[in-house]
């Protein structure tokens, strides 16, 4: 007599009890993923800066200043130089990841300021920005905080692109002393870096006695005079005329912060919104809840009519197997969002699929007129080349949707796969437990019970 | 009444049927794709995620009407926006318009639609609005990643099976696409994002029903008995496997509709797509795949004898085609027998014709 496989049943508790804590660790922390959840979610596009002109002949002008400006660079090698090419048309120009690094430092700062708490800001492929805030619907206010990053550049009289905020590693408020006398005059200070030293030294060296404006995109901050040559590259504006100190504090703050924020080294456009109200998504989560679980009775309910004894084993399998996937998927920390509760109903459906293989194929043993012992042994034996198979070529499959995909198509991914995971494991190790300690202790079957038949029977 | 056992079912034999009824869908789908992209200028209903531009849905405290949304709309320049109300609650509208490019424009919109209607609901609010390269780049990256997947799926089917094998599935797959998309494009369902998803699980159902049944095939091919022909194997394989490929489907497709009835809204669509799709999905892996593989091995089989000589040529045909008419024979026997006799004895008749 065949022996009852007590490994199996130790291995399947563990499992189940992974599963459980799985569960019952995470419960109040499911995470939900925007669409769900309802948010703002915003993806920003990161371009080189580029200045349009109306000009052909301002355009001309500007390359030449930039072609100077490029080859000073190259001196200096920062690791920009080769980037910095003559403006073309379009705005299609490589982005180096540390320039992306920083404006996503510059969006956090600036979202953090918005007291919104768990903002969630990502590098999406070379040049994107994805910017999720959950539960936040005011997507208006979120832009304006964030669109304040505009593009920092200054400009000269004739409005040629001298430097921009990409080499400006500081903008800070500070006091300096007055020549006239010992009084104190709030200023904003200029830090450069290495690159912008050079290329700031140039510019002002060239602009002595004129105005070097000052823009965050196309709004002029303020248009200050070149005093002098700054050959050591940091320099302070002054906030001549009249007005009180205390007025000129609050302006040269407020404009020591704007150039601070406008110092990225890149142009940031919206080029995806999503707003969702949050209780639409809750409407979503209790709609798709409530189909789930009709959905899983529903399913048992045709296993049971359609495979009697077997479906009641099977619909015990599809229990657990749910058991274990949500174990499994809330351990590791899913976001759910719409796909992937498209992807947890296609697994509850395929989660199945390996026990009914299987189960057709045990009634086919049967029939040929083997025992229960016999026909569950063999129907295993052929019956999981399909089950492994199918899912593997599956699983496969996921991998690769996983590796390539978007962030979505991942979630979608990881869903499936950790039910294709599930299944196997309900099927491979529960079901096939079941069965066969049944079979040894069952010496005469009822058949219908079980909806067998043999042909010894019909011969 | 009487139902015949399935495994008695001349499925194979009907291959060229099978095969005309899929090159018909096919067909359809095609001139449905036409038909959509004369009439709108797009194959099938892209939403915002794939064309660009913003979608809203609103609730506001009055009942909407479409001529004066769109009065208001016009003066943004937005005229030609697609306007919904829902038929129900004429408070739900649904608009759909051309990508804003001062972002500002969305929020002076709707205050004035607020100011027709009443206040819109915050809670239930949704607006989206995607530039044009989202969509580009969302359309190369599926169909991208898609191919990766089942060049690799291919990979295995062959090495695992044969690769006849893999090809069948590969265009009972295509087949099963083309069909979904031809589904899509009658009902107009809108494609966005989870779209792609919805579409990518009907390839993996579809690959993983056809396994199924060529899991069989492989069996029952290793253990062939002389003179037993492919086609013969292949139609044994198919009705053997017919009730679990059924099942294993139903359980899923009840799944998916009864998500598609509680789901709500925002998951309708997506349902719709893999209904479609799972029952596109099953079908071909009974009917085309296999049937496919029996054209494919018959025309190898008269390649292979056109370069044998003529002799043994002409006794193997005689030899085929008196198999054939036995075949043909017993095949109808079956037919009247099992139309009027109690099953059991057709059974017997089955056994003794497959011991032959």
């Amino acid at each position: 007599m065949r022996k009852i496989k007590w490994g199996q049943l130790i291995v399947l508790l563990a499992i189940l009890i992974l599963a459980l804590w799985g569960i019952l660790g995470n419960w109040r922390s499911v995470k939900y993923g925007l669409d769900l959840r309802g948010g703002v979610h915003l993806v920003l596009q990161a371009s080189q800066i580029v200045e349009t002109k109306e000009t052909a002949e301002k355009l001309e002008e500007t390359q030449e200043k930039k072609k100077e400006g490029e080859t000073k660079q190259e001196e200096v090698k920062t690791q920009n130089t080769e980037k910095e090419q003559p403006p073309t048309a379009e705005t299609t120009k490589e982005i180096s990841a540390s320039d992306l690094e920083k404006a996503k430092a510059v969006i956090e700062k600036r979202i953090n300021a918005l007291g919104v708490s768990e903002v969630i800001v990502t590098i999406s492929g070379h040049d994107r920005i994805v910017v999720d805030i959950p539960g936040y619907t005011n997507v208006e206010e979120a832009k304006k905080v964030i669109g304040r990053i505009a593009v920092l550049t200054f400009k000269d009289e004739k409005g040629n692109i001298l430097i921009t905020g990409k080499n400006l590693k500081n903008a800070t408020f500070t006091y300096q002393a007055t020549k006239e006398g010992g009084v104190r005059e709030p200023v904003v200070a200029l830090e450069w870096d290495d690159a912008g030293k050079k290329i700031f030294a140039d510019a002002t060296e060239k602009n002595v006695g004129k105005k070097i404006a000052i823009y965050l995109d196309e709004e002029e901050l303020m248009a200050p005079t070149v005093n002098e040559a700054i050959k050591e590259g940091n320099a302070v504006i002054t906030f001549g005329g009249e007005g009180s100190v205390e007025e000129k504090t609050r302006q040269a703050q407020q404009y020591a912060a704007l150039l601070r924020g406008g110092s990225l080294p890149v142009k940031m456009d919206f080029v995806e919104e999503r707003v969702v109200g949050p209780s639409l998504g809750r409407d979503t989560i209790n709609k798709s809840q409530i189909g789930a679980i009709i959905a899983i009775i529903a399913i048992m309910a045709y296993m049971i009519i359609i495979y009697r004894m077997f479906g009641v084993i099977g619909t015990f399998a599809l229990l657990l197997y749910v058991v274990i996937y949500l174990g499994f998927l809330l351990a590791i920390g899913t976001v759910f969002s719409l796909p992937s509760i498209g992807a947890a109903i296609l697994s509850f459906g395929m989660a199945v699929d390996s026990n009914i293989i299987v189960f057709e194929r045990i009634k086919e043993e049967y029939r040929k007129g083997r025992t229960l012992r016999s026909a569950v042994g063999s129907g295993y034996s052929h019956g999981i080349t399909a089950v492994l198979d199918s899912n593997l070529s599956m699983l496969l499959g996921m991998v690769v949707l996983w590796y390539y995909g978007t962030v979505q198509i991942k979630g979608f991914a990881l869903t499936l796969t950790a039910g294709i995971i599930a299944a196997l494991i309900t099927s491979l190790f529960f079901t096939r437990f079941i069965l066969e300690t049944l079979s040894i202790f069952t010496q005469t079957v009822n058949e219908k019970l079980f909806d067998l038949s043999s042909y010894k029977e019909a011969v | 009444m009487q139902i015949r056992p399935i495994r008695e079912w001349n499925i194979i034999g009907r291959s060229k049927l099978w095969l005309t009824i899929s090159i018909i869908i096919i067909i359809s789908s095609i001139a449905a794709l036409t038909f959509n992209q004369t009439r709108t200028k797009q194959p099938l209903n892209f939403g915002i995620d794939f064309t660009g531009g913003v979608m809203m849905r609103l609730d506001f405290e009055k009942e909407a009407n479409v001529a004066e949304i769109r009065a208001i709309l016009s003066k943004y320049g937005q005229g030609n926006a697609t306007i919904q109300l829902d038929q129900r609650d004429k408070s739900h509208a649904v608009i759909r318009m051309r990508k804003i490019n001062n972002s500002e424009d969305t929020n002076k919109i709707i205050t004035d639609l607020e100011g027709k209607f009443g206040k819109v609901n915050r809670e239930t609010l949704s607006i989206d609005s995607i530039g044009p390269t989202i969509g580009a780049e969302l359309r190369k990256n599926a169909i991208l990643t898609v191919s990766i997947a089942l060049l690799l799926i291919l990979i295995y089917i062959s090495v695992r099976f044969r690769p006849k094998f893999a090809v069948a599935t590969v265009l009972a797959l295509v087949h099963d696409v083309l069909a979904t998309i031809g589904i899509l494009a009658i009902t107009k369902v809108q494609l966005n994002f989870p779209s792609i998803a919805a579409l990518l699980s009907v390839t993996a159902y579809s690959v993983q029903d056809s396994i199924v049944v060529l899991d069989r095939l492989r069996e029952n091919l290793k253990f062939r008995k002389e003179k037993q022909t492919f086609a013969e194997i292949a139609n044994r394989s198919v009705t053997e496997t017919w009730t679990r490929s059924f099942n294993t489907s139903f359980t899923t497709i009840i799944g998916v509709i009864v998500l598609a009835f509680f789901g709500g809204v925002a998951i309708r669509d997506f349902t719709t797509i893999l209904v479609a799709g799972l029952i596109t999905g099953t079908y071909s892996s009974i009917y085309i795949v296999v049937p496919l593989l029996v054209l494919w091995e018959k025309r190898e089989e008269r390649v292979l004898r056109s370069t044998i000589p003529a002799k043994i040529v002409s006794g193997e045909i005689k030899e085929q085609r008196a198999q054939r008419m036995e075949k043909a024979r017993s095949i109808k026997e079956e037919i009247a027998k099992t139309a009027s006799k109690e099953p059991q004895k057709s059974k017997k008749k089955k056994k003794r014709s497959r011991r032959r």
